[in-house]
């Protein structure tokens, strides 16, 4: 009787949903120590599954599959350089289950499980057996082309994998994961943009905040000083936020756009 | 679908340190992920804590201008009123949930991407919750 009293009283509440446009309503009254206190509190990278979503409402549907090469033959320098690419096919799957492409996707997933098979945390595998079974479950549903599925199973593996990295401790992975994601999906926004440019829309292209996060947490992290991209990923990221920083009125131009794009295309040969 | 929800709560259960009552919550928050996703939404994760009378806990996310945001908070048997507020980048209130019920339920659509602040004070009672955050 409980439970369905919890039941209802959840239901009750969540109908009280709408979707009210963001309101500028009052300033509140919170102090400096306030501020600094809840900029200081937990955050987290935002996934590529939110990002190609959005790029789907602001220029509409885009055959992202156009812009992900299939998985070639490539040898990885080292752990960190596995995690980093986890990061960046993790970023390739969940905009190629917006194109709905099972072909290039099957690719991706089975490189996917060739780096959790590789990647060590804490001298085991990502790759456990729960985990197995479930990339091969999601395999299934992509040759089923179940791709509401397809794509909430690819945010359980993406948020199961960064949890393993917080269980461990493995702040240093889980940043070059973060940057791996981050690089690809904003590098497939650009394509994106570049393909069906819409000035007025640019706006989620001014990821500066992002940008400085992932640069401050790549900067301070003294394990990955060791790590040969390290110092690459830092050039990249420092020369989009100078780009970034150019940008007028919040609108980006074409120019800016191909800048951006010029900038992550050399990074993504070095990744 | 239940198997999918059932691993993102593990994942939020992981995150907390305390852990009496915290089954309680865990099976509210799950049952607010399946109206979730019954409603279209993707949920993108369920971090929670325990927290004592008047104490709050923030969580910064990067929101994308173009999705809608639904952000639910529940709280076990001993929580008696949960509240959250939403700010922006720039500190104007954007949401807020404030009535007197032990569910938060904050829902809106940024006009721009960036950084919020999502402070959910434990407002009467103590205890352990989640908060459901999800996008569509």
């Amino acid at each position: 009787m409980k439970k369905v009293l919890i039941g209802l009283s959840l239901v009750a509440s969540l109908s009280t949903l709408s979707f009210a446009n963001e309101a500028t309503s009052e300033d509140i009254n919170l102090t400096e120590e306030n501020k600094q206190e809840m900029l200081n509190s937990d955050f987290q990278m935002p996934s590529a599954g939110a990002l190609v979503m959005a790029l789907t409402k602001n220029i509409g549907d885009t055959d992202w599959n156009s812009f992900i090469t299939p998985v070639g033959k490539k040898k990885y320098t080292s752990n960190e350089d596995l995690v980093l690419n986890l990061g960046v096919r993790g970023a390739d799957a969940y905009f190629l289950t917006a194109s709905k492409d099972s072909a290039n996707l099957i690719s991706v997933s089975t490189e996917i499980n060739y780096l959790l098979n590789k990647v060590q945390v804490k001298g085991k595998s990502l790759n456990t057996s729960s985990r197995k079974s479930r990339l091969k479950e999601l395999k299934d549903l992509v040759k089923a082309k179940n791709w509401e599925r397809v794509q909430k199973e690819i945010t359980v593996l993406q948020n199961s994998i960064d949890n393993d990295f917080i269980d461990a401790n493995s702040t240093s992975l889980m940043i070059l994961n973060n940057i791996g994601g981050w690089i690809e999906g904003y590098r497939l926004a650009l394509e994106g943009f570049n393909k069906n440019y819409k000035a007025d829309k640019t706006e989620i292209l001014l990821q500066d905040e992002l940008i400085s996060y992932l640069y401050k947490e790549l900067k301070n992290d003294s394990s990955l000083k060791a790590f040969d991209k390290t110092p690459k990923l830092l050039k990249t990221l420092s020369s989009l936020n100078v780009i970034l920083k150019s940008v007028k009125d919040d609108k980006l131009t074409k120019a800016q756009i191909t800048e951006l794009l010029s900038v992550l295309n050399e990074t993504k040969k070095y990744i | 679908m239940k198997k999918i929800l059932l691993i993102l709560l593990i994942i939020g259960l992981y995150s907390t340190t305390a852990f009496a009552d915290r089954g309680v919550a865990a099976s509210k928050a799950i049952k607010a992920g399946f109206e979730l996703e019954r409603r279209g939404y993707t949920v993108r994760e369920i971090p929670g804590t325990y927290l004592s009378q008047g104490r709050y806990r923030t969580y910064n996310r990067y929101l994308y201008g173009g999705n809608c945001y639904a952000i639910v908070g529940v709280g076990d048997n001993r929580v008696r009123d949960l509240d959250v507020i939403i700010w922006n980048r720039n500190w104007r209130r954007v949401a807020r949930d404030n009535d007197s019920s032990d569910v938060t339920v904050a829902s809106f659509c940024p006009r721009r991407s960036g950084t919020y602040r999502i402070r959910t004070k434990m407002y009467r009672g103590s205890g352990h919750f989640y908060q459901v955050i999800a996008y569509r």
